[in-house]
């Protein structure tokens, strides 16, 4: 119920800003088209109707499960949605692989060693993964990797060595979010009594580390991971422009330089879908990683 | 603007391809060749090789809209891609050495005795691509009147419904254009490649087939050397050589077209041989210059930058002389200092200087050299951009860089503490129009007054131009073209125009009558000339900078890309010659 309300809400929003940002008229019709002209093709694309109209239109379409068809492209959005998303998957899988495969061991040493040489270097990563913005990464990477050192391409989706950069781009966030998520609870969990007791017992410490802390800790961490992948899915509007990856974000670039309405109602309720779908997802794994929340 | 004379020309006059003299030339060249220490360009083009060689090419572009692939839904924009990159064509094309015209889907061409009328003869065995057969006379002809249906979005409707042009088959391979009265960009705005006007040659049968929705999806037509291989928008086009092309085979054999977005990428693409060639931004030129193996260059018509003063609604006539209702619009603002009151000369007076104050109070020269780079000049005349603008230039054009004048002016106009002000800058054409708009408020700003600015899409703004509620100042930018000055299109079909930024005035209007009934290109020239003097004096449009087009390549590969003199559009792919 929550889920579909928050759908509705984003239909609203997403539907009264793409009608602030432009009319799709600007690009359809030249300066020496004639005013009849203009209110024509208006009407051809139903913007002659008042606005709550078009946004029942909209609704009733969407419900039906009509997405429309892209004014500038004339094919259906759901066609190209789903040629763009796959775009945008594959290098949201990567990113997150790297989130979870980095972000993870680098979170439980930084907090296992604490204080240390270890602690400080990984917490600094953090802190400049989180504090860079990604379009500037984005840059220093290509710099770096494509102009300087010639391993890698400097943008564009070809075979796998073009994901390397857009995936650090975007995996760097996600990595140092879960590095200081995860050593933040586990932190937590290290004070606990039961650790106390596990040591007292002579449990190993790999034991303590890997079993009962890391697991006790990972809520908040799940839920972390859970809203950064669904990030990623619904593409980077700024990686993706800097390294043209054809993805959602660079599709929805297009669709809000050209007005193009369609398609940008479809990027948004696609993205808001999927985080409501993630949230569903997430308590789900609640309820298999902690009994405790399965009995509430 | 590069304007055609041949309304100019009395009596029959008979060209040929063999021995073609160009409609007209303009005595200057077109924009110069910047610097590198690789320059490419005017080399000696060798011959054209077999097709069976795969010589690739790639360059990157900021923007692959798909446009459609019927000509009354062509959007100016997009629409001129198709024939810049030589998939379609037009009936005679920009030459690549000349300001000059020649021959392209056509073989030779005849005006009527009375001015009014061109016959064209057009070339024979010219193929369709996708297998669509021979371009004929009928295909000609439907073109040009798909493109200026009713309902067409075509940029060259308001002129060509202004000269009642009428379009005819005569045989299989000959076509008479009609006008009901003589029109100095008729001709080069429709039968040439210079603009989003020109009439690109579809094949009728093609259309005729696979009806107009599924033809603005199909990539299959054309008759140009290139052929659509694939558009897939806002990623990639890839074109390939025509086997059956009626003119020289184009030596790359296929392009690519890539979408980046990113100034910066296209440039790292660039350097590291991801792509052959990109635009590059003004401040970022230098750098290219100096790597060993890339090389810059200008090309085609520089984009205009201007200010708009909106919110002058005082037409009370159209050109035809048909009443204007309702009056004022809703943007009309007498007490605007830039507006005035319509009803009362001496207040017209006062805005007039106030906007003249406005034009000197800007040092275009310090925005060319510190946010242009060097690379673009002032501008002096609304949107009259090379080739034409030096031929035609009079020095008493010139606007001086004078705030104190400007000053003195203003206090005339009983604004001695300068004037408030809210300037919208619109973006989409030019990577420096913010920094150049927010220059121009600076200057204005330094009269004494208080100027701000709001930077917001072309197409977020537009409505409220069509609309015509704005009376604020309009900063905007265009690339270059060859068609009809808008400023002349705009007071042709203005108030009925779905382009109005507030220029609805009356002086202009009995010059361009006369212009439309002359039939002499010194009578012509005669006549331009009282037309700009009066938009010098009173700078409805007030102009800022004319931008060049920057193109960086690699010069390791290209020996040389000649590109046509008629607009500011990367194409010419069959002129780039590789190492």
């Amino acid at each position: 119920m929550t889920g579909a309300l928050t759908l509705l809400g984003v239909t609203f929003l997403v539907f009264g800003l793409s009608r602030i940002q432009g009319d799709p008229r600007s690009i359809l019709i030249s300066d020496d088209a004639s005013f009849d002209q203009w209110q024509e093709m208006g009407k051809q694309l139903g913007l002659d109707q008042p606005v709550y109209k078009q946004y029942q239109i909209y609704v009733v379409n969407l419900i039906q499960g009509e997405l429309g068809t892209s004014t500038l492209q004339k094919k259906p959005v759901a066609g190209i949605l789903l040629e763009r998303g796959r775009n945008s998957a594959l290098l949201a899988v990567t990113a997150f692989s790297l989130t979870i495969l980095v972000g993870v061991p680098l979170g439980v040493l930084s907090a296992v060693k604490t204080g240390g040489i270890y602690d400080y270097a990984i917490r600094m990563f953090a802190v400049l993964g989180q504090a860079l913005p990604s379009y500037w990464v984005g840059l220093l990477l290509i710099l770096i990797f494509a102009v300087g050192l010639d391993w890698l391409p400097a943008s564009r989706m070809s075979d796998w060595t073009s994901l390397v950069l857009p995936t650090l781009a975007i995996g760097w966030l996600g990595v140092s979010g879960q590095i200081r998520i995860i050593r933040s609870s586990m932190l937590d969990a290290l004070d606990s009594e039961y650790v106390q007791l596990a040591r007292a017992k002579g449990v190993a410490e790999r034991t303590i580390i890997w079993k009962h802390v890391l697991r006790n800790a990972i809520v908040s961490p799940v839920t972390f991971a859970s809203l950064t992948f669904a990030s990623m899915l619904t593409g980077s509007i700024v990686v993706e422009t800097v390294f043209a990856w054809p993805g959602l974000g660079l599709l929805s670039v297009n669709a809000l330089n050209n007005s193009d309405y369609p398609i940008l109602q479809g990027v948004i309720l696609l993205a808001a879908l999927i985080y409501v779908l993630f949230s569903f997802v997430t308590d789900v794994v609640y309820m298999m990683i902690d009994p405790r929340i399965r009995i509430q | 603007m590069a304007v055609v004379f041949i309304v100019g020309c009395s009596g029959n006059i008979e060209h040929s391809a063999e021995s073609f003299t160009p409609p007209r030339i303009a005595t200057s060249a077109p924009t110069a060749i910047a610097t590198s220490a690789a320059v490419v360009g005017d080399v000696a083009a060798p011959e054209p090789p077999h097709a069976t060689f795969d010589r690739t090419f790639s360059l990157a572009q900021s923007d692959l809209t798909f446009p459609a692939m019927v000509p009354s839904q062509l959007p100016v924009g997009p629409g001129g891609y198709i024939h810049r990159w030589g998939v379609y064509e037009t009936a005679m094309k920009w030459s690549v050495d000349e300001p000059e015209l020649e021959p392209r889907l056509i073989t030779d061409w005849k005006m009527d005795s009375d001015g009014l009328g061109w016959i064209l003869k057009l070339k024979s065995g010219v193929q369709f691509h996708g297998g669509w057969g021979e371009m004929t006379a009928a295909d000609f002809v439907w073109s040009f009147e798909d493109e200026i249906r009713e309902t067409s979005v075509h940029s060259g409707i308001g002129l060509a419904r202004s000269t009642g042009a009428i379009i005819e088959a005569i045989d299989t391979y000959t076509v008479s254009i009609r006008l009901n009265q003589p029109s100095s960009f008729f001709f080069e705005a429709f039968l040439s490649n210079g603009s989003g006007a020109a009439t690109k040659i579809f094949s009728k049968a093609r259309v005729g087939t696979l009806g107009v929705d599924d033809a603005f999806l199909d990539i299959s037509g054309g008759t140009g050397p290139y052929v659509f291989e694939k558009w897939n928008p806002g990623d990639e086009v890839v074109l390939r050589a025509f086997d059956g092309y009626h003119g020289m085979p184009p030596y790359v054999t296929t392009v690519h077209i890539l979408e980046i977005k990113e100034p910066a990428t296209q440039l790292a693409a660039l350097k590291t041989g991801q792509i052959d060639a990109s635009l590059v931004p003004a401040p970022l030129a230098a750098d290219i210059a100096s790597e060993p193996h890339l090389g810059i260059q200008s090309f085609g018509i520089p984009g205009s930058q201007r200010l708009y003063p909106q919110g002058q609604f005082c037409m009370d006539r159209t050109l035809d002389g048909t009443p204007v209702q309702p009056y004022p619009r809703p943007g009309y603002a007498p007490e605007k200092p830039w507006v005035g009151d319509c009803d009362s000369a001496v207040s017209l007076e006062s805005a007039r200087k106030v906007r003249v104050a406005m034009s000197m109070a800007i040092d275009r020269q310090s925005i060319v050299d510190n946010i242009l780079d060097g690379f673009g000049r002032p501008s002096y005349l609304p949107e009259v951009v090379p080739p034409l603008l030096d031929r035609v230039w009079q020095d008493r054009w010139f606007i001086p860089y004078d705030p104190d004048a400007a000053k003195i002016l203003l206090e005339q106009a009983g604004y001695p503490g300068g004037i408030d002000a809210l300037m919208r800058i619109t973006t989409g054409s030019h990577p420096l129009e913010v920094e150049i708009g927010q220059a121009v408020a600076q200057f204005l700003g330094a009269l004494g007054g208080d100027v701000t600015t709001e930077v917001l899409t072309y197409s977020g703004n537009r409505p409220s131009v069509v609309a015509r509620e704005q009376s604020d100042l309009w900063f905007r930018s265009s690339g270059g073209g060859t068609a009809e000055p808008p400023e002349i299109s705009q007071l042709r079909r203005n108030p009925e125009n779905a382009f109005n930024p507030g220029m609805e005035i009356k002086e202009p209007l009995a010059i361009i009558s006369e212009m439309d009934s002359i039939t002499s290109s010194e009578e012509l020239d005669e006549v331009r000339e009282r037309l700009y003097d009066s938009f010098s004096h009173n700078m409805w449009i007030i102009p800022v900078v004319l931008a060049d087009q920057i193109l960086g390549m690699n010069t390791d590969k290209i020996e040389s890309w000649r590109m046509s003199s008629g607009s500011g559009y990367l194409g010419d792919f069959e002129n780039i010659r590789l190492k």
